[in-house]
């Protein structure tokens, strides 16, 4: 009869802790976490107060539940003194609870004859104090750890895969940033590509007009400046086969004329080769 | 060349036609020389007259020698012309190359030899 009520109490634990383990699936958050143990917490076994803290390398987390509530710790002022004794020395206890030991929120407690356990459980990446009130009224057994040290078990993994994928998360948005940053700079540098072709394009039209200018001057200058030049040559050429009334009458005029015409063309294109200079010197933020 | 040239020159200069008839004369390059000032009128001209030679100056008003030269092409002539032209600008020797009518590009000025040269030019060509 014992056997078989033994066996059913075992029956009906496990039958909660799959529900626990169930509920566990759908929690994302270090809060939910703490609300769904809450819940399920006072079938899996007897208690007061369970308190569990986890601490690794730079942080420390933890929940204490007692009569339904939750008391969350994430700082190292929120270890207590038995908690720093098994961190130290990992030997698990049960002892009478001396009741300046406890925290305001577990004083309340109305205990009778209470006992207060302790456990210390390692992980690779973590490290556990597990603790627990009981009393007269409210028996926690020894044969509970197994389900106890599960339960534990469950919360840790669960804990870890919450802090990772935060992680895992946090590094995402980082690189989202970084990308987002790479992607202005590079419209940035684009934007700066495309104005200094546009600068180049612009200069370069400038200087293929400059040079189109100046040699249309110089094709002008060819021919205005050698025209008269040509026929006073021109006129010496023939003049051993004219007559002397055609040399006086014809060639000397024409060689004025032509000498003068050459003259006005000389003073009109040193005049325009100096304001294309100056034009040119202008435009460049020159020297003035 | 054995038979005498009929040369006809194109200047809006009337002396620079002045001095290349008196060239053409003392060389003995052509038997007839028809001087013209005005290019149109050398245009009009240009199928009665049926020079056998154009000297052809570049620099005119209105119609200048390469809107002559286009057209004579237009009109499908294709009498020889030699360019007489004061411009030493390489860029017109150039573009001279496109025309198949044009036999010589001269510098002006003409000298006797530059007539001597081209005559002799032409008597190989023919």
């Amino acid at each position: 009869m014992f056997l078989n009520l033994a066996g059913a109490k075992y029956r009906i634990t496990y039958e909660a802790f799959s529900k626990f383990s169930g509920s566990l699936g759908k929690v994302d958050s270090i809060e939910m976490l703490g609300e769904i143990t809450n819940r399920h917490l006072k079938y899996l076994f007897n208690f007061r107060a369970f308190r569990i803290l986890l601490l690794d390398k730079d942080s420390i987390s933890g929940y204490t539940f007692s009569k339904g509530k939750i008391y969350a710790h994430n700082n190292s002022e929120n270890i207590l003194d038995y908690e720093k004794e098994l961190l130290e020395k990992h030997t698990p206890f049960s002892e009478p609870v001396k009741p300046d030991s406890l925290p305001v929120y577990l004083s309340e407690l109305d205990l009778q004859n209470g006992v207060l356990w302790g456990w210390y459980i390692s992980y690779p990446d973590y490290r556990i104090c597990v603790s627990l009130l009981s009393d007269d009224n409210v028996k926690f057994n020894h044969t509970d750890s197994d389900i106890m040290h599960m339960l534990v078990d469950s919360i840790t993994s669960k804990y870890r895969q919450i802090c990772l994928s935060e992680e895992l998360k946090c590094k995402n948005e980082t690189l989202q940033d970084a990308i987002a940053q790479i992607e202005l700079k590079n419209r940035e540098i684009e934007a700066i590509n495309s104005n200094q072709q546009d600068v180049i394009n612009n200069r370069t039209e400038e200087l293929l007009n400059k040079n189109k200018k100046l040699l249309d001057l110089s094709r002008l200058n060819s021919h205005n400046l050698r025209e008269p030049l040509t026929r006073i040559l021109g006129l010496i050429e023939v003049a051993d086969h004219l007559d002397s009334k055609e040399l006086k009458e014809t060639m000397l005029p024409e060689i004025k004329t032509s000498a003068l015409e050459l003259d006005t063309i000389f003073k009109k294109v040193v005049q325009q080769s100096e304001e294309e200079a100056k034009i040119t010197i202008n435009q460049d933020g020159g020297y003035e | 060349m054995n038979k005498p040239l009929k040369v006809m020159l194109v200047d809006d200069q009337k002396m620079a036609n002045f001095i290349n008839k008196k060239l053409i004369e003392v060389t003995d390059f052509a038997h007839n020389i028809l001087a013209y000032t005005l290019p149109d009128a050398a245009l009009l001209d240009i199928e009665t007259q049926k020079p056998d030679l154009i000297f052809l100056d570049l620099n005119m008003p209105i119609i200048d020698g390469w809107k002559f030269l286009d057209n004579l092409q237009q009109n499908k002539n294709f009498t020889q012309v030699v360019i007489v032209t004061s411009s030493t600008s390489s860029i017109d020797k150039e573009k001279a190359q496109n025309y198949t009518q044009v036999v010589d590009f001269l510098i002006k000025p003409l000298t006797r030899n530059t007539i001597l040269s081209l005559k002799n030019k032409l008597t190989a060509g023919s």
